[in-house]
């Protein structure tokens, strides 16, 4: 305790990433839980593992090779159904024009709907890879929006659940998660410091 | 690498000046950076007008070397422990903050304002090292006002060229520093407090996101359209007065602060003077505990203090005015009329909305408009947690912890400042209102177009107001206790209703797609063109987006597109909004879009002098408008590269030649 008063910045910040190992040692118990049940681990999709809507098969239209898609909307889609612990996805997707924003949806069991509450951004990490990460979520359907406008050619490639090392890189923090972590220090402190009265009591 | 470095040498130089202002004003260090952004964008403005934008900026930098020298030389090691403050510690962590997390996701303009005229006027000052009024470039309106575009370059003076990623780091750090004087001046037993309202200050910016229950990404922290700045510079006004014994050297630092209002954003006019009538206010209130100002005892002091902020809030944005109209052709002393383009100055548009706001002629529009605006106060979302009702219950509920935690001289601060923003509150309320029965186009005004942008600076500063009076009441634990509440607030807002998915910190490259493949279309076309070239740009099925980002990265003219627009004969390069070319059969098809014949867009190519075709995204229409003109077969796709053309005309009648035969 005369520790903790005598250096309440550092204990602040001791505190803050005890808890997120700890946050990120619980997603590592659950990803073992889901793993024992054949419901966790990864898993490679085809491209004909989705089911496709406002996306319709054609050529590409500079080099006439198969296998192509072309958008008809604003608001494409692809949907797989399955039920199983999903940390991350990593699709590969090769595209002629810009596809503006790449995003995820998921349901979770009982949802019937797809909520903006429960949706993913692309972060694109090559040429043709955008990964998704969801940060340990059971679902029991995935939707990806891969382009937010029209008549944008696409070829979608095959799209990898947990990835192998998800549940190791949800040890690193995210730009938000660091921005948390570096506040926690100084506000624990403060925190800590209010509710120890004695530091009150003491004159100055 | 460089621009970090760049960026952190900046900050050096921030912590110098503000050791040295801090020294000889006895003030806080933690009200000091913003008065050194501020002074400093200033200075380097004044140079710029008179066509020495980087000698100023140099100034500034020697400037600094001088106080290191100055302070230490007095002090030693005890001037730089003045720097040990809260609130200056605030401002530097978060100052390095931003600029290693930016540098790192290198984020990239993306909003059109910040084409028409915000980022494009920081690149044209950075590239050209020229104010942007007589910069070349393809900007919109070059008549803004000049402090942001500055400090800007005063970040990225030492390094060629402009990064974007450094952009918003200096407006996100000038934004922290207006912050960071609202929790100045405490003493040792408060600093949880001062902690705790800094942690709030941080995320209220997160607190007043609209749309992110809709899952729309958010621009927070990402946005150069510099609201936000002219919250926290009208909350720095407030906080340098109220965390500091009012004294002629912590009036004369407000007064830097008003002027840059003045000079940030038009509306920071309005919040400059708002600010300097609610000092004005306590100052007159405090009686015989009011100090000598100005050399005056008694009211003079107050008045002399209110009398020059006008004075300088006039003279900032008369003076910037006046430079305006003489070195480009925009007019800022005239403003648009609605409906019937009757032209208003400033003057006649205030004499015209006080005599409708009496009763006398009120027009239908004008009590339509109200009644819009009172539903708006509640209805309308400018925060999480709902309207402007909401803010104002929060704003009075700091006020009442303030009241209940304050001595009699404190209570009696915090009533008038809670009577005085309330009124002034009102008033801008009512500007808004002429605002947008005035100025706007009528079917922009009915809609309260951007409602939550131009009232977030009036809530963002009133909120910080209320809580820099919160931290100067008695009760060290107790203030302490209510800070932990409106961090709860704000932070568990945040936390339900944020968008913590997409934000600053986290936002989606895939958004930067269209951004990307622009930029290297243009690379491929600034290779062929001259900077005297005019082009004109076909972007089949776009909404203007792809106009605004070649706007922004040819080193050509861009002509305005066809379609028709509301540009002038002073000013060719306002453009329409970007039209997609079709016939009459097929309209209806795209949402912008015009009926074009073949002679009709020749005879338009000729008239607004394009010398290049630029087929960006074409189709098979464009491909047959242009075919009898062009000396080779046009492309009816542009899917991997762009198609380019040289327009000429023999004997009236205009011929296209593929532009890579001039190639070298």
């Amino acid at each position: 305790m005369k520790r903790i008063r005598s250096h309440p910045l550092l204990a602040g910040w001791l505190a803050a990433i005890l808890l997120w190992l700890l946050v990120w040692l619980g997603g590592g118990v659950q990803t073992l839980f889901y793993l024992c049940r054949g419901q966790a681990g990864t898993q490679q999709l085809a491209p004909g593992d989705w089911a496709l809507s406002s996306l319709v098969e054609t050529e590409n239209p500079v080099t006439g090779e198969a296998g192509w898609l072309v958008s008809t909307d604003t608001d494409p889609r692809m949907e797989w159904t399955g039920e199983r612990y999903v940390s991350a996805v990593a699709l590969t997707m090769s595209s002629l024009r810009p596809t503006g924003a790449v995003v995820l949806y998921y349901k979770t069991p009982g949802q019937t709907d797809y909520s903006v509450q429960q949706m993913v951004y692309a972060q694109k990490t090559g040429e043709a890879t955008y990964e998704f990460s969801l940060g340990g979520q059971y679902v029991t359907a995935l939707r990806i929006d891969p382009a937010s406008s029209g008549a944008v050619f696409l070829k979608p490639g095959t799209a990898v659940i947990d990835p192998p090392g998800s549940w190791l890189r949800r040890l690193v923090p995210n730009g938000l998660q660091w921005m948390a972590l570096l506040a926690a220090g100084p506000v624990l402190a403060a925190l800590w410091r209010l509710v120890d009265n004695k530091g009150y009591k003491t004159k100055e | 690498m460089l621009t970090v470095l760049a960026m952190l040498l900046t900050l050096c130089a921030v912590a110098c000046w503000s050791m040295l202002l801090a020294q000889r004003t006895g003030c806080d260090a933690g009200t000091a950076p913003v008065v050194v952004l501020c002074g400093g964008a200033l200075a380097v403005t004044a140079a710029g007008m008179l066509g020495a934008l980087a000698l100023g900026a140099a100034a500034v930098y020697l400037g600094a070397a001088v106080c290191a020298v100055l302070a230490l030389r007095r002090e030693g090691k005890a001037a730089l422990c003045r720097l040990y403050s809260p609130a200056f510690l605030f401002f530097l962590a978060g100052a390095v903050f931003f600029i290693v997390l930016f540098a790192v996701r290198r984020p990239m303009l993306y909003q059109w304002d910040e084409f028409t005229f915000w980022g494009s006027a920081a690149r044209a000052v950075c590239v050209h090292n020229e104010l942007y009024t007589t910069a070349p470039s393809n900007m919109i309106t070059r008549a803004y006002p000049p402090v942001l575009p500055v400090t800007v370059y005063l970040f990225q003076w030492i390094v060629p060229g402009f990064s974007e990623w450094a952009a918003y780091a200096a407006y996100d750090i000038f934004a922290l520093a207006g912050m960071a004087a609202v929790a100045a001046g405490l003493s040792r037993r408060r600093w949880p407090a001062g902690v705790l309202t800094l942690a709030s200050c941080a995320l209220l910016p997160l607190f007043f996101e609209v749309g992110a229950s809709t899952g729309a990404a958010s621009s927070v922290y990402l946005n150069l359209q510099s609201d936000l700045q002219l919250g926290c510079l009208f909350a720095a006004a407030l906080g340098i007065y109220f965390t500091a014994k009012p004294s002629t050297g912590s009036l004369a630092r407000v007064l830097v602060v008003i002027l840059a209002l003045s000079m940030t954003k038009d509306m920071g006019f309005a919040l400059g003077l708002i600010a300097a009538g609610l000092i004005f206010l306590d100052l007159l209130f405090q009686g015989k505990a009011r100090p000598r100002l100005f050399g005056c005892g008694s009211v003079g002091g107050p008045a002399i203090f209110f009398g020059l902020s006008a004075i300088v809030s006039v003279a900032g944005w008369a003076g910037w005015s006046a430079y305006v109209g003489l070195v480009t052709w925009e007019n800022r002393f005239d403003l648009a009329g609605a409906g019937d383009t009757q032209r208003l100055t400033p003057l006649s548009m205030l004499g015209v909305g006080l005599r409708e706001l009496l009763g006398i002629g009120r027009t239908q529009e004008f009590s339509d408009l109200a009644a819009s605006m009172n539903r708006a106060f509640f209805s309308r979302p400018v925060c999480l947690l709902g309207g402007g009702a909401v803010v104002a219950v929060l704003v009075l509920a700091l006020l009442a912890a303030a009241f209940a935690l304050g001595d009699r001289a404190h209570r009696r601060r915090v009533a008038v400042f809670a009577v005085g923003s309330l009124a002034a509150f009102a008033a801008y309320w009512v500007f808004h209102l002429f605002l947008y029965l005035y100025v706007f186009d009528p079917s922009e005004g009915l809609v309260l177009k951007d409602y939550a942008r131009y009232f977030l600076p009036f809530y963002l500063g009133w909120l910080l107001g209320a809580a820099a009076l919160l931290l100067g009441a008695g009760k060290d634990r107790a203030v302490g206790f209510a800070a932990a509440a409106l961090l709860a607030v704000v932070g568990g807002s945040v936390l339900w209703r944020g968008q913590t998915v997409n934000n600053f910190a986290t936002y989606s490259n895939t958004f930067y797609g269209e951004r990307l493949e622009v930029q290297s279309r243009a690379e491929t076309v600034n290779a062929v063109t001259a900077p005297d070239d005019v082009i004109y740009p076909v972007c089949q099925g776009s909404d203007g987006t792809r106009w605004y980002y070649y706007s922004y990265e040819l080193e050509a003219s861009l002509a305005r597109m066809y379609g028709g627009g509301s540009g002038t004969e002073q000013d060719p390069f306002l453009p329409t909004t970007a039209c997609t070319l079709t016939d009459a059969a097929s309209l209806g098809a795209q949402q912008y879009e015009v009926v074009t014949e073949q002679q009709d867009l020749a005879a338009y190519l000729k008239e607004c002098g394009a010398t290049v075709l630029l087929l960006d995204v074409t189709d098979e229409y464009v491909a047959q408008l242009l075919e009898p003109y062009a000396a080779a077969p046009l492309p009816d796709l542009t899917l991997d590269v762009p198609s380019l053309w040289r327009i000429e005309w023999q004997d009236g009648e205009m011929r296209l030649r593929p532009l890579e035969q001039e190639a070298p």
